[in-house]
């Protein structure tokens, strides 16, 4: 894959995120359950994607074709 | 602590002091002044950034929306701020690559240019003035009410409210933008350094982060999930918050110019991806200073809330520290949004450059005054009218991105006008004098849909119109 075709999966990745963030995946209504290290549970999975996220920013600023602009 | 905050406030006004007589440049022409050279790296940048965007909105606003409405704020926030930072990769890239070669001194200059009309710009300005100035008056008034608190027997809130402008002004008005970003370091590091202090010391406090949720579950339970106690954080407030705060970087230009003065692409990369780091970490101290004023001062009023959790609850000299640490915070963000509103004047101003940049210097103190007196009127819910602030700016973001995605924009002359009448129809729901939502659909997020919408059928008959020339 070239550097264009990965900028424009890392989009996509970024698009399904955002979808997925408004899904009872991310934020269940009136559901605190399952906990982790004891944060309820939108919470860790807010943590979760926000860290989802961000790698996804560091690996579109490795592929971005403007990068060496 | 009055001893501490003497020592500490001395020294912080003695560096501010500094950076303002190193930055000081005898040149006070447009690009020097108002755009600090355009050769940001990525270290400046990042602390620029962050200064600029958190602020007392996060670090007084969060915490008590923590407390009050529940975990949704961090979907609400932190997430939508990590989806922006991906917009700075990606649009902030085409931003930088439509005004490369341009004199851009700020966005209303642009889209008088992109538009060849001169309404255009003067819709962007008169956004970004709109709902900046409420923005930047929070951030006043939100230290200032806090400071009253923290003082009992200290002077009136309008006594602070006017020595935070004075500061601000002083040194952005003498070292010009050069100043506000090395500053803005020297207030992103203090900001993020005392926000966790604090936190640690409350999650501590509360018996780490398991006994912290336990007992925010055993008092109310519904912080603990979303729509939260008072079912705030519905689809649509969730939906059109990160729609509104995505679009930050480019309709708010504080953030935008920013975006065009640094060095070059990979610096402007760089800083975006620290700019995502210290998002998180400076957001999630707030979620332990929320439960802990979910457990402790849960009927609390707001002013009462912050003053007792990170003033009087903290020993002396870290409560000296907090206060710095939210000046600090507020000065940077306040002084970034007023004096792009300065650069935004001037990117419209014609004639000599020396005189220009004169008035735009001029324009600075007025639009400083106007913040000052919105301060000492608006209410206390910072979160809520820095979110109707960054909706009201988010409406300018069709006819800018247009701008810069479309060659043929200046074709397009009637898109400034239906945004003027969406900000107008803003405007109005914010007095109070249309409903805020109508047919169960927020109207923030309707009119921008409909712009959107609007924009991209003119596009198409554009095209259309253009073949047929052809």
């Amino acid at each position: 894959m070239n550097r264009s075709q990965l900028w424009t999966l890392c989009r996509i990745a970024v698009f399904v995120m955002v979808i997925l963030i408004f899904t009872p995946l991310v934020v269940p209504s009136n559901k605190s359950h399952p906990l982790v290290l004891g944060m309820p549970y939108t919470l860790w999975m807010g943590l979760l994607v926000s860290f989802v996220l961000l790698a996804l920013t560091i690996f579109g600023s490795w592929v971005h074709p403007g990068r060496d602009n | 602590m009055t001893k501490t905050l003497l020592i500490a406030g001395t020294i912080y006004i003695a560096l501010l002091i500094t950076i303002t007589l190193l930055t000081k440049s005898k040149e006070k022409d447009s690009k020097t002044y108002f755009l600090a050279g355009a050769n940001l790296g990525s270290v400046l940048g990042l602390f620029t950034f962050a200064a600029t965007l958190f602020s007392t909105f996060t670090l007084l606003g969060m915490p008590d929306f923590f407390r009050v409405h529940g975990v949704g704020a961090w979907i609400f926030l932190a997430v939508s701020d990590m989806v922006m930072v991906f917009g700075i990769l990606w649009i902030g890239y085409y931003l930088r690559k439509k005004t490369k070669g341009q004199d851009y001194l700020g966005m209303a200059g642009f889209m008088e240019r992109c538009y060849e009309s001169r309404f255009a710009g003067i819709v962007a300005l008169l956004g970004a003035f709109i709902f900046l100035i409420p923005y930047v008056a929070i951030q006043i008034r939100g230290v200032a009410i806090f400071l009253t608190e923290a003082f009992v027997n200290g002077p009136a809130i309008w006594v602070y409210a006017v020595g935070i402008v004075l500061i601000m002004l002083s040194y952005s008005e003498i070292g010009g933008l050069k100043a506000i970003i090395y500053s803005d370091t020297l207030q992103g590091i203090l900001l993020l350094v005392v926000i966790w202090i604090i936190g640690i010391r409350c999650l501590n406090e509360m018996g780490g982060l398991t006994a912290t949720f336990e007992k925010v579950s055993q008092q109310n339970e519904a912080l603990l999930s979303v729509p939260g106690p008072k079912g705030l954080f519905d689809f649509q407030f969730l939906f059109s918050s990160m729609v509104a705060i995505c679009m930050i970087p480019f309709t708010q230009p504080q953030v935008s110019t920013r975006l065009i003065i640094m060095k070059n692409e990979r610096s402007l990369f760089r800083t975006a991806i620290g700019l995502g780091t210290f998002a998180i970490l400076v957001i999630l101290p707030t979620v332990f200073l929320g439960m802990y004023g979910a457990i402790n001062y849960p009927d609390a009023s707001t002013a009462e809330f912050l003053g007792n959790t990170l003033v009087h609850d903290q020993p002396g000299f870290l409560g000296a520290f907090v206060l710095i640490g939210l000046v600090a915070a507020a000065i940077s963000t306040a002084d970034s949004q007023i004096f792009a509103l300065g650069g935004e004047t001037r990117s419209m101003l014609r004639g000599d450059d020396k005189k220009m940049v004169g008035q735009a210097r001029i324009s600075i103190l007025v639009f400083a005054f106007l913040s000052l007196v919105f301060a000492l009127l608006s209410s206390d819910e910072l979160v809520l009218l820095a979110r109707a602030s960054f909706a009201g700016t988010a409406l300018l973001a069709p006819m800018i991105f247009v701008g810069i995605f479309y060659d043929r924009s200046r074709f397009l002359v009637s898109l400034p006008w239906i945004t003027m009448g969406a900000i107008v129809t803003m405007i109005l729901s914010q007095l109070g004098l249309i409903e805020e939502s109508i047919a169960g659909i927020r109207l923030d997020l309707m009119l921008l849909a409909l712009l959107a919408i609007l924009a991209l059928v003119m596009i198409r008959i554009d095209k259309k119109r253009e073949l047929r020339g052809a």
